[in-house]
């Protein structure tokens, strides 16, 4: 442990989850950070044996590109056991079948998985706009239930799905794996110990140039497979990615945002699509602090970045990195050498000191910790998942990040398509 | 066609030379960490660009050098010639 922030490190190759997840737990344990981190709880419990009782068995309603990257984590995480697969699209559901490596048992319909009680909780990695009522009826059917970012397509059914999942006994978790990514809980232990002084400024961005649709194999197939275009089954870059870095803000700020307002518009992919290919949103947050956030489907030259600034450094947290604003001096050496060189090379002044601009500081900064596998949390909220299920530990925190991130990203999309100022709706209870 | 002799380098020369450069570079550092009041590890720790300093001012000092062997080269043939033609 370092600093009060545990330990997470993997080892460089992680044919061993069983002992990885040892040697968390043992840093975990009595880390002071724990208390403000609760959803890192399950993590400190021994992992599981390998006696059939100790295994959670889980249905993975959703087996595309996200399903199958959290079903290769999950045939990792010990104690974890995919009993059944549910999908509608045959090519996707074979797929996940085949990394399994043996034969389990699969659904179309994922009604029927819910009915199958050997399944003890399910993992949602399915379209948004399924999120809400899969979940509403998983917790109904007496599931745990693991649901993917963002939390639901509507305002309405985010307060539907937190305040049943709060009211229920079973564990609610939400797939943003920030909350246990490695670099991120360092920076959050920067800004507590006042590293950054007072946080005036969040800033986040994600640049593609992708038109986000997959092939069709035939035209029936493109709602199915090219939802995230779909305004009836998506609301777009605001659910899909400004989700993770809203989740950030309101987690590092401590709050929600208390409103926001923005535009977007589709000005580049006029390809049928009706949700924005580009979005600018400003939301504001308690204490005159505000996130500005901007997505482009258009340009992808500078890609994803996560910026949280206050009067002495700033943190990059898609980078890793620490900028101190007055950062340590230069070596006496290089000093000197750059003070003759300017005695030699700049007598001639260009300009007054005012004209010169106030141009990005090019300074390298300071790496943060980050997983020697490179693991960017998904890996650990499996673990911590399937840890909860097993000793039935319930975070309240997680419905809260589930929730108030949710509707940040659709107070976003409905002040775009709205053209006003959104409030924050308040609480799901 | 005539045959030109390079000499060898006198190495005991040129690494005396080298430890000069290195001596001054170090006094540098020195100069440096104390006016500029930066810690006095950085004795040990910009050793590297203590080196890469003494090997800047060792190679200049070897352009200047070669410079100078070239024009006294130059000068003595061309005051052999002018010597030639009078006699």
């Amino acid at each position: 442990m370092m600093d009060g922030i545990p330990d997470i490190e993997l080892p460089p190759r992680d044919n061993n989850r069983r002992e990885t997840l040892k040697t968390i737990a043992s840093a975990i344990t009595g880390s002071a950070l724990l208390s403000t981190l609760p959803w890192l709880s399950p993590l400190k419990a021994a992992p599981a044996g390998k006696s059939p009782s100790d295994k959670v068995r889980l249905g993975l309603i959703g087996t595309g590109s996200r399903g199958q990257y959290l079903e290769e984590h999950l045939l990792k995480t010990p104690g974890a056991e995919i009993a059944a697969l549910c999908d509608v699209y045959p090519p996707h559901l074979q797929a996940a079948q085949q990394k399994i490596g043996k034969p389990v048992t699969h659904y179309k319909d994922y009604r029927h998985l819910l009915d199958d009680k050997s399944v003890d909780a399910v993992i949602i990695a399915t379209p948004l706009y399924l999120h809400a009522p899969m979940c509403l009826d998983a917790l109904a059917a007496g599931k745990h239930v693991f649901c993917e970012k963002s939390l639901a397509l509507t305002i309405p059914e985010c307060k539907a799905v937190a305040r049943t999942a709060s009211q229920s006994p079973k564990v609610f978790q939400i797939g943003h794996q920030r909350l246990f990514h490695r670099a991120t809980l360092y920076a959050l232990q920067q800004v507590k110990a006042g590293d950054l002084g007072p946080i005036t400024q969040i800033r986040a961005y994600w640049h593609r140039n992708v038109n986000w649709r997959r092939p069709v194999p035939s035209p029936e197939l493109e709602m199915l497979l090219n939802w995230r275009v779909h305004r009836k089954y998506s609301a777009g870059l605001m659910t899909e990615l400004a989700s993770h870095h809203l989740q950030v803000a309101n987690w590092f700020l401590d709050s929600p945002p208390l409103a926001c307002i923005g535009y977007g518009s589709i000005n580049y992919w006029k390809d049928g699509r009706d949700v924005f290919d580009n979005v600018n949103v400003i939301y504001k947050y308690p204490k005159g602090v505000s996130f500005i956030y901007d997505s482009l489907s258009s340009n992808r030259f500078y890609g994803l970045e996560l910026q949280i600034m206050g009067p002495k450094g700033t943190l990059e947290l898609e980078t890793a990195k620490f900028y101190a604003e007055n950062p340590p001096p230069a070596p006496g050496i290089i000093q000197l050498i750059n003070q003759i060189e300017r005695g030699t090379l700049e007598s001639v002044a260009l300009a007054d000191r005012s004209w010169v601009p106030d141009l990005k500081k090019d300074t390298k900064g300071t790496p943060l910790p980050e997983d020697p596998d490179h693991d960017d949390g998904t890996g650990l909220s499996m673990a911590a998942f399937v840890n909860a299920v097993r000793l039935g530990e319930k975070s309240p925190a997680m419905i809260e990040h589930a929730y108030r991130s949710g509707v940040a990203a659709l107070m976003g999309v409905i002040a775009m398509e709205e053209g006003r100022e959104v409030a924050w709706p308040g609480g799901y209870a | 066609m005539k045959t030109i002799t390079l000499p060898l380098p006198d190495w005991r020369k040129e690494a005396i030379l080298f430890a000069a450069c290195l001596v001054l570079a170090i006094g540098l550092n020195v100069y440096a960490i104390a006016t500029f009041q930066t810690p006095w590890a950085e004795l040990v720790t910009e050793m590297p660009v203590v080196l890469a300093l003494a090997l800047l001012v060792y190679t200049l000092l070897a352009a200047g050098r070669i410079a100078g062997y070239a024009l006294k080269h130059l000068i003595a043939n061309f005051e052999r010639k002018n010597t030639g033609r009078k006699s």
